[in-house]
């Protein structure tokens, strides 16, 4: 930067310096003179005198160029100069003694130094000396008197008039200069203002010097409350601090920052950016410059987002642990069979022999008795793999915490004092109700207990503890399946439609595989993308088609999540673009909810987003909603609740007469209490186990035992059917300090059955 | 004690019949036959009308249910008792008390079975 502005001036310099040109002119003045010396030598009264005035002149001329140049816009010198040269013409003329020669007209050469002034008054003063030292030099000469004394005469009033005309001119080019200076000014200063962000100077103080309006109605003051004021008086202590220590950081590197600050009052967030401001000529730092540009809706909507992401990669996270399971569990259930047939082969032959007596040999028998035990293990390894990867019908129904765990103490009682064993119990609260499998359930338990009395061997604690933890908020909406309400979309509604749009249609290329995949990324534009915009006009053709293919799929394959899917991407049609394609997707959803293998719940979450989503849409939104209504009805003959039922039917009924509804007003599910976890944590002081173990525990087939105690499916199996019951399991250990399992468990009163499949008869051929 | 009950033994795995077939007859209370797909099981029902077929329900030619259908069509063979015989069965169910489930109506027998539970089976739906 320094560079540059040297650069500019040394191209700039042989025209402009004025040094330059006093030394040119006063050249030519030498040249002039000398030239008349030799044209006129013969009437000269002091030839030598005349040389020694030339060489002289020329003298004072060299000394010009190795003045500095800032000599020249000192006025005392740069007049003292002019003034010397006016006294010097005049001495010449006399020297020379052609006093009515036309010698005078170098005098117009000085003019031109004069000139350079652009001072005019000083300029006529100069003129006005000469033409009283060369009227007299006239007169003394007797140029004055006798018959040519008019035509001498005149010369004076002609060197007045020239002089005018030059003075004329520079006034005229000082005028244009100004004009453009103004003009400049103006325009920057119309530069600054209209700058939406607080531009100002400060010294190295932190003293205001310059404010434009924005930052003066961010303060709230006016100018002159704000000038010279320091920056300190305006921000908070911890602010002015950062600002100073960054200006400082200007001060000492010579070049700009940026850095971000905070304003808790307002909680407004700034990127401040401050440069230096130096002076044009010399390069020194006079100011420092300051643009502070407001950026809180990008740091909200960057946190937001942030969070958008975490959830939304922990929900993928979770389904693709899910997938990989049922995965697995299918795989396994198919080996699981085809071992049974030949294992049958020899549990029946085995006794075969038994019975045909061929266990009289001691040896004989002893080895029936293994092969029989080896046939048990391997059953039992059977019925764990397909356990774990059956979809058992859960039976739910409202059960008491406490006693299930209680239940499952009593079970491992023998067990747990062999091992000496002290179990601690400590149930913050009675009669603690969960939705549960009950057998399945304290399966869990007696799963989790065995595996803490073999992992302590001998001597330990087991501290058993149930409590109540509120949802946090982003398990609200993961507890509710899909939560509809706005307001919560609003919150993060932060990003712009075109990535929600770039992300929904890479999700369509991955839906082939994964329909959960399409959800979450359906989901993410929902929560991404503004209602403020139109939502589906920039969804091209080919997203349309998928959906639609994707939802006939749904409705023929029974399944949840591809329909689920359907659904949600019906709430983004919220503005469905014209009556044709809202007439299409109503009769869609009529088919959904009509069609027989739909699952009571799933006719009833049908209805809910049938009804939230579509009430605007002529006769096949009206149909959709009696249907809705319906479903509603038979759901709570059935008695059975689901996400939003209550608030959702008490909607339906207020808003029955005044259709179409408000769908923006429906929320789903409640702020009620029971809004929260039923917690059970189950401790021991066991060896614990180390990073690697923890977290791949529970994995199917994982086993730190021996073959013969555990197949390995013990946690995997524990874990399915937590998630079965719409909870979570956790665990913390530590090496030497033992294990924790927590698991989350859905109170009594929160119904949720959505990702529960009604699995047929699992003995079909 | 009355004359051996007839049965009918289904399964496509020979050395299950081979075996189920001794345990049986040693009882001395069964005659039992033996065959090994779909095909020739309802020839087999037809020409010696047993009291029980023991069916077989993954077979290579027809499955067990498309036999039993086709039993119960058939006038001749309709009043015998059928009782499926499957690998698929849930472990759960099997540790309550019978290794008989009784499914819609159904009889089912859960493999693997040892010989003491088959038995006891077999009498039960006898009687």
């Amino acid at each position: 930067m320094q560079k540059d502005t040297t650069s500019a001036k040394s191209s700039l310099s042989p025209f402009f310096s004025r040094k330059n040109n006093i030394f040119y002119i006063r050249l030519t003045i030498t040249i002039v003179i000398a030239y008349m010396l030799v044209v006129e030598s013969s009437s000269m009264l002091n030839a030598r005198l005349a040389y020694v005035y030339v060489a002289l002149y020329l003298g004072t001329n060299l000394i010009i160029p190795k003045l500095p140049e800032h000599y020249f816009h000192q006025k005392r010198f740069y007049y003292l100069l002019a003034a010397f040269d006016t006294f010097m013409i005049a001495l010449g003329m006399y020297l020379i003694g052609q006093t009515d020669s036309y010698f005078f007209i170098i005098y117009f050469l000085i003019i031109g130094i004069s000139a350079m002034s652009r001072n005019l008054k000083y300029l006529m003063l100069n003129t006005f000396m000469f033409i009283i030292i060369y009227g007299w030099i006239m007169y003394a000469s007797g140029q004055l008197h006798g018959e040519q004394a008019a035509m001498y005469a005149l010369r004076l009033p002609f060197i007045w008039v020239f002089a005018l005309l030059f003075g004329y001119i520079i006034e005229c080019v000082a005028h244009d200069i100004n004009k453009n200076i103004q003009d400049l000014q103006e325009s920057y200063h119309a530069l600054v203002q209209s700058i939406d962000s607080p531009v100002f100077m400060l010294d190295s103080q932190c003293k205001l010097l310059y404010v434009n309006d924005k930052m003066l109605s961010e303060l709230g003051v006016e100018e002159g409350q704000a000038l010279n004021k320091y920056f300190s008086t305006f921000h908070s202590p911890e602010e002015s601090k950062l600002f100073q220590s960054n200006l400082d950081n200007v001060l000492g590197k010579n070049e700009p920052t940026q850095f971000v600050s905070h304003n808790p009052d307002k909680d407004r967030w700034s990127l401040n950016v401050l440069s230096p401001v130096r002076d044009s000529t010399t390069g020194a730092i006079e100011a420092i410059s300051a643009v502070s540009k407001d950026i809180t809706e990008n740091v909200k909507s960057e946190r937001a987002l942030r969070n958008a992401y975490d959830r939304l990669k922990k929900t993928q996270d979770q389904l693709i642990q899910k997938n990989k399971m049922e995965a697995v569990g299918r795989m396994a259930s198919g080996i699981a069979h085809q071992i049974r047939n030949p294992l049958e082969i020899v549990v029946l032959g085995v006794e075969f022999l038994e019975e045909l007596g061929y266990n009289k040999n001691e040896l004989a028998q002893e080895s029936i008795n293994n092969i029989k035990s080896a046939t048990h293990r391997a059953n039992r390894i059977i019925n764990d793999v397909l356990q774990f990867s059956r979809s058992s019908d859960f039976s739910f129904e409202t059960a008491d915490i406490r006693s299930l765990l209680e239940e499952s103490l009593e079970f491992t009682q023998h067990k747990l004092t062999q091992a000496n064993i002290q179990v601690t119990t400590s149930f913050k609260h009675n009669g603690l109700l969960v939705r549960a499998d009950k057998t399945t359930l304290q399966q869990v338990f007696l799963n989790i207990l065995n595996n803490a009395v073999e992992a302590m061997e001998n001597n330990g604690n087991i501290h058993i503890q149930t409590y109540v933890q509120p949802f946090s908020q982003t398990e609200v909406s993961g507890v509710r399946g899909v939560n509809l309400s706005e307001t919560s979309f609003d919150k993060y509604a932060v990003l712009g439609r075109r990535q929600g749009l770039s992300r929904l249609q890479q999700a369509l290329r991955l839906c082939k595989d994964s329909p959960g995949n399409l959800m979450i990324s359906l989901v993410e534009l929902k929560v991404v993308a503004p209602q403020t915009e139109q939502s589906t006009s920039h969804l091209d053709e080919h997203c349309m088609r998928t959906i639609e293919s994707r939802f006939v799929q749904s409705v023929r394959e029974n399944d949840f999540v591809a329909h689920l899917t359907s659904n949600i991407f019906l709430c983004l049609l919220q503005d469905l673009p014209d009556e044709q394609t809202a007439s299409r997707v109503g009769a869609r959803i009529l088919k959904t909810l009509t069609e027989p293998i739909v699952s009571k719940q799933q006719i009833h979450l049908s209805a809910f987003l049938g009804y939230t989503l579509f009430p605007n849409h002529g006769q096949d939104g009206k149909t959709v909603l009696k249907q809705a209504k319906s479903a509603l009805d038979s759901a709570r003959t059935d008695n059975q609740q689901i996400v939003g039922y209550q608030e959702l039917n008490a909607q339906y009924s207020s808003k029955e007469e005044n259709y179409p509804p408000n769908p923006t007003t429906i929320s789903a599910g409640s702020g009620s209490s029971s809004d929260s976890w039923v917690v059970v944590e189950i401790e021991d002081n066991g060896p614990g186990m180390p990073k690697e173990v923890a977290s791949n525990i529970f994995e199917p087939f994982y086993t730190t035992k021996q073959a013969e105690k555990g197949t390995g499916l013990g946690l995997s199996i524990a874990s399915l059917i937590i998630e079965r019951h719409g909870g979570h399991i956790e665990l913390e250990s530590k090496e030497g300090e033992g294990t924790k399992f927590r698991i989350k468990l859905l109170p009594a009163d929160k119904g949720r059955e959505i990702y529960e499949q009604s699995e047929k008869d699992t003995l079909g051929g | 004690m009355s004359s051996p009950k007839k049965i009918l033994l289904v399964d496509d795995e020979e050395d299950f019949c081979f075996f189920a077939k001794g345990h049986l007859e040693m009882t001395g209370k069964f005659q039992v036959r033996t065959v090994h797909n779909g095909t020739d099981a309802l020839k087999e029902a037809r020409a010696y009308q047993p009291d029980l077929i023991l069916l077989d329900i993954v077979m290579p030619d027809m499955s067990g249910d498309e036999v039993a259908a086709s039993l119960l069509e058939d006038p001749k063979t309709q009043q015998i008792q059928v009782v499926f015989l499957t690998a698929l069965a849930s472990q759960e169910d099997k540790q309550q008390s019978s290794p008989l489930q009784n499914i819609g109506g159904r009889y089912f027998i859960g493999k693997p079975i040892s010989k003491d539970a088959l038995l006891e089976a077999i009498d039960t739906l006898l009687e």
